[in-house]
């Protein structure tokens, strides 16, 4: 069964991915989106993605990006969580079933690599995300 | 008890992306590509499934750590071509580019691809177990393109399978 794909919505009532995605251009938001789907249509265990959905690792454990290339190479990432829990712990974040969260997005250019103070942003996002309930979304 | 949230968001937003045209034509694009790795992918668990090699094993035959191999099988790395390369040799299977000599139908419309079935879709039509399904595959060169099989191909050569003669026992 596909999972849901829903977007963080922040106390400002922002909501970065999409912001970082109408940031994009068209062909770059095309990709990443389209990555997004083939996940959520074969959500994990299942292998899916392309090879552009990876599992991040040390600080950003628990994190999944999705990774996409752009103009004068530029690189692109979506940030995600996976919401995945029993029925009953779901209900309880609001949520009609499991979910892919997209928290926000972050650009850098070819063979550079984001700085921690970077991730960190994306966790306290992802943080308050966590900490909400029931979650605040896009809707 | 929280609230249920409306969780449409993001199909509103992609059918409102999709009015663009440039957007639709690199999304399908991008979905192809995709799934065509996807399913190489896939197939190459299948066939592991098939040769009852758990992916350790299969690790160490191929003299690659078994983490390499769990990762590559659950998405959560970037899947490099010589070590599919390297699997698809182990369990005698090739890694191959296909042409497409038709256009590729959209997913909701029968087409050309309509007689082709999953595994397991095949399996349930034919009263058969899926890795039957799978061991005739690899056993009779039947392709499984795209993670899917061609019902007709696939039911010629299980027949020539079943009117083949038995071996005698050599000893």
């Amino acid at each position: 069964m596909a999972w849901h794909i829903v977007y963080y919505k922040a106390p400002d009532g922002s909501v970065p991915a999409i912001d970082f995605l109408d940031d994009c251009t068209t062909k770059v938001a095309a990709n990443l989106l389209a990555v997004l789907d083939a996940v959520a249509e074969a959500p994990p265990p299942q292998y899916s993605g392309g090879g552009k959905w990876e599992a991040m690792h040390g600080t950003m454990g628990g994190y999944f990006e999705v990774r996409g290339s752009g103009p004068g190479r530029g690189q692109f990432r979506l940030f995600c969580l996976l919401e995945n829990a029993d029925p009953a712990e779901l209900r309880r974040r609001g949520l009609p079933g499991p979910a892919l969260v997209v928290i926000t997005g972050l650009r850098k250019a070819w063979r550079t690599a984001l700085r921690e103070i970077d991730y960190r942003a994306v966790r306290v996002l992802g943080d308050d995300h966590k900490a909400s309930l029931p979650r605040r979304i896009a809707e | 008890m929280s609230k249920r949230l409306d969780t449409s968001y993001h199909k509103r937003m992609m059918s409102a992306r999709m009015g663009d045209p440039e957007f639709r034509t690199e999304y399908e694009r991008a979905r192809r590509e995709i799934d065509q790795v996807d399913s190489v992918i896939r197939q190459l668990d299948d066939l592991r499934e098939a040769a009852g090699l758990s992916k350790a094993e299969l690790a160490r035959r191929i003299g690659r750590d078994p983490s390499s191999i769990r990762r590559l099988f659950s998405a959560a790395s970037n899947p490099e071509l010589l070590l599919v390369a390297s699997i698809a040799e182990e369990l005698g299977a090739e890694v191959r580019a296909v042409p497409r000599t038709t256009r590729r139908p959209r997913r909701s419309s029968p087409g050309p691809m309509a007689n082709h079935l999953t595994p397991d879709e095949l399996a349930k039509e034919l009263g058969i177990d899926r890795q039957e399904v799978i061991r005739v595959c690899v056993e009779e060169g039947v392709p499984i393109y795209q993670g899917k099989i061609d019902k007709k191909l696939f039911q010629a050569q299980l027949q020539a399978r079943e009117a083949k003669p038995q071996h005698a026992s050599t000893t």
